[in-house]
Formats: structure tokens, sequence, C-alpha cells
């Protein structure tokens, strides 16, 4: 059994159509290296002690139970949170585990050491990369954080030639970017050879007064 | 139909297609369960295992067992917020029939206290399955351009009548959204080269049924 351990928000099975073709199951780790004004999962962001410790094996032994419609339908499982690219060895490790019939996805903002994704691309069949916007004056904005590990790790999945496995997913954030800064990132995004793009529009709700 | 229903019923499709390419004998009823549900319940998860245990004692009895790809394709994604852009955003492309041969005999097993039914019958299909079906409506569909102008998105049912030597003998909407999807959907699926639906090792004519549903890329306004 593998020494190394991750804290894991949720396990969510039978997603269809939302993460991953086929019959996918969403592992939601916990930790993640920035601060979206807007993140969709803010649980994943807090100290974690309530989330229970999974070894590469006992997410095996709890994911197996549809392996059967991740083989019949080319699903497996989606590594989302928080960021899954913190967890390089875990997924490695689990990759192992699983063999290579399982599709393995990652929900990731890549901003992340360049040497992790390198560890993950061997292993993972799709990417799904939300950018954010590609302007670094308002990636930061949104984030709190630079985004040049995320340009340095789009430039290794390119010299991989990997780019064909990305999805890039480009939002229109209300009063952060515009539909100008969005077209000039998939612009650059497309020299780097990247093709794939998801272009869809945050919504945001108010909060009602307490 | 609740989501949870609509995910039920997905699965299972899936699980019958498993059980049809292994030759295993499988028929569930329709679920009568009227409460909100997550798309699985302990009968689902028993007929999963009852086709795990039938896939394995295949193995070991060394037939061949087809499972990976049986139902790829069948959840294609849409664009707007999914993870997928395609210029022809579909969604939730099921494949559905209802054989009009005389109905087979039955036999039933009792199993963990579950009761599955068994007939012997297979869909209408073209070379490559499921898979080949989907990529061939990908490739060939084309969104009315006075549908794309209007604005007009929306699922379409269509089914066509599977004749024993394959060809398309009659087309009709079994739900409509609008003239131009109607006909372009009716156009595609008439063009699918079918291999009959068979019955007992037998072709016969049976109807082939399915959805389709014509999604526009989500734009800034349109949200």
């Amino acid at each position: 059994m593998s020494e190394c351990k991750a804290k894991i928000a949720a396990v969510a099975r039978h997603r269809l159509m939302i993460d991953g073709d086929g019959v996918t199951t969403l592992v939601v780790f916990h930790a993640c290296p920035l601060r979206c004004r807007y993140c969709l999962n803010p649980y994943t962001l807090g100290d974690g002690s309530s989330f229970r410790d999974y070894t590469p094996e006992s997410l095996y032994e709890e994911v197996k139970i549809d392996g059967l419609y991740f083989v019949a339908t080319g699903g497996g499982v989606t590594f989302g949170g928080g960021e899954p690219c913190l967890r390089p060895e875990f997924i490695s490790r689990f990759r192992e585990i699983c063999g290579r019939e399982w599709k393995l996805n990652l929900e990731t903002s890549l901003n992340v050491p360049v040497g992790n994704v390198r560890t993950l691309l061997p292993v993972v069949d799709t990417l799904i990369v939300d950018v954010k916007d590609m302007n670094p004056a308002i990636y930061r904005e949104y984030t709190g954080r630079d985004n040049d590990r995320v340009i340095e790790n789009l430039q290794l999945i390119a010299d991989e030639g990997r780019q064909g496995d990305c999805v890039i997913r480009l939002p229109l954030i209300p009063g952060l970017n515009s539909d100008a800064s969005r077209v000039a990132g998939r612009a650059r995004l497309q020299k780097m050879g990247f093709t794939r793009f998801d272009e869809f529009t945050y919504i945001v709700r108010k909060r009602r007064a307490e | 139909m609740s989501d949870g229903k609509r995910k039920c019923r997905i699965l299972k499709e899936i699980r019958r297609r498993i059980a049809e390419a292994n030759d295993i004998r499988l028929v569930t009823e329709e679920c009568s369960y009227k409460g909100s549900c997550r798309g699985t319940c302990p009968r689902c998860e028993a007929e999963v295992r009852y086709l795990e245990g039938q896939l394995h004692d295949r193995r070991l009895s060394g037939r061949a067992v087809a499972i990976a790809g049986v139902s790829a394709g069948m959840l294609l994604m849409g664009g707007g917020s999914h993870a997928y852009s395609r210029n022809v955003p579909m969604e939730d492309i099921t494949v559905e029939n209802e054989p009009m041969a005389s109905q087979v005999a039955t036999d039933t097993v009792e199993e963990n206290n579950h009761i599955f039914g068994m007939v012997d019958m297979q869909s209408p299909s073209m070379p490559g399955g499921d898979v080949a079906i989907f990529k061939f409506i990908k490739e060939n569909i084309v969104y009315p351009e006075e549908a794309v102008k209007a604005g007009i998105e929306g699922r379409v049912v269509v089914k066509v009548l599977v004749e024993e030597d394959g060809t398309v003998s009659n087309a009709v909407v079994v739900r409509s959204k609008h003239p131009a999807l109607d006909r372009e959907a009716l156009r595609v699926v008439s063009l699918i080269p079918f291999t009959p639906g068979m019955c007992d090792g037998k072709p016969v004519a049976s109807w082939f049924t399915m959805p389709i549903t014509f999604r526009l890329p989500k734009t800034p306004g349109n949200e």
C-alpha cells in the first residue's frame, strides 16, 4: 500500500455529460492555491479537518463500484477540487491501480509547479483547464495569484503535443473581464496550438441580506 | 422528468446494452418509484452486480466479453457551459426501440429477491454499433439556417421503421420542436445505413426511436 494520502472533500458518482465523456465519478480534492472571487467549491479551501483521508487504494475501492459503466461508456474518474494537480503522486499511483481502461480527467487551473504537470501528463487522458483570463492583471484581480505558472504549464502541454487532450475553459466573468479580453486570450491559446474551447458566462447571484 | 429519473433511465439503457452485447438475458421494468431519486437504487445496483457476475462467468468459460465502448458516444456533451464545444452541440442522444414482432414468450428467474425477465431481441443498428450511429449523425446533421437565425433550439424525437432488409420505410416525428428542426432530424436519421432488428435470431421490422437536441452555442446575453 502506498504512503501517500490526500484529503478528499467529496466523491460524486454517476456524472453524465458534466466533467468528461461517458459516465464519470468526480473526486473533489481539498486545497487550492487560488482564492477566486466566485469559487464554485469554497468549502474545499478550509483546513480540511472534516474531510476524510484517502489513499489511492482506498479511493479505488470506493469508486470501482461503477467500473462497468466507466468501461462501457468510455468514462472514468475526474479529479477536481480544489486543485487536483497538487496531488501528482496520488493520481499517478491511482492510475497504476486502476489500469488503462478507465479515463482519468483533470479539472484544473494549472496554477501549480511545472513538475506536477510533468508527472501527471503521462497518466491522465483529458485536462479541462479553467484559465480564468489570460490577461495577467485580470487573472490576479480575480484569483489573488499570478498566472505565470499557468502559462508555463500550458507551454509544457504544447511542447508535449497534448493540446488535443485539453479543453480550455474561457469564462466571461461579469465585472472582471470582457469579451475582448476573452477573444485575445483565445487567440493567444490558438497560437500555442490549442483548439478545444469552452466559452461560457458566469451568472453571479447576489446573496440575500441576512 | 427529474434529473434523477433521467439519470436512472440512461444508466438502465447502458446496462441493457451491456447485456445485449454479451448475450446476457436481461429485461428490466420501468421504475415505478414515484419519489425523488439520485439515479440509482438498490435494485439498480443489484442489476450491475448481476451483470458483473454474468460477465465473470462468461470469461471463465472462455467466451469473449464485450464491454469497452458498448455505450460509448451515448452521452454526447453539449456546448455552452459544458466542457466540450462543437459546431452542432447535441446532448442526450439515446436509442430506444419498439419491436413490431409479436411478443416473445418470457421466462423469469429470481435472483436476490429481484426478478429479471428474459427475452432475445436486438435493436436495429449499423456496422460499428452505437458509436457509429452517433458518429454518422454528428457528421451528417446540419443545423437549419432558418433555425439558427431565429435562435430556435430544442429537442426533437423521431422514429423510423427499419424493415427486415434494413431499409427505412417510414419516418415520423414523435415530439416536434420546430418544422425546420423536425425535417432535419427526420432526414438524417432516415439516412442511417441500418442493420435490421433481430428477434430470436431472425430479422424483424422494428421502430428505431431517437431524440436529438439542437442547441445553439451560448453567447453573452442569451444565457
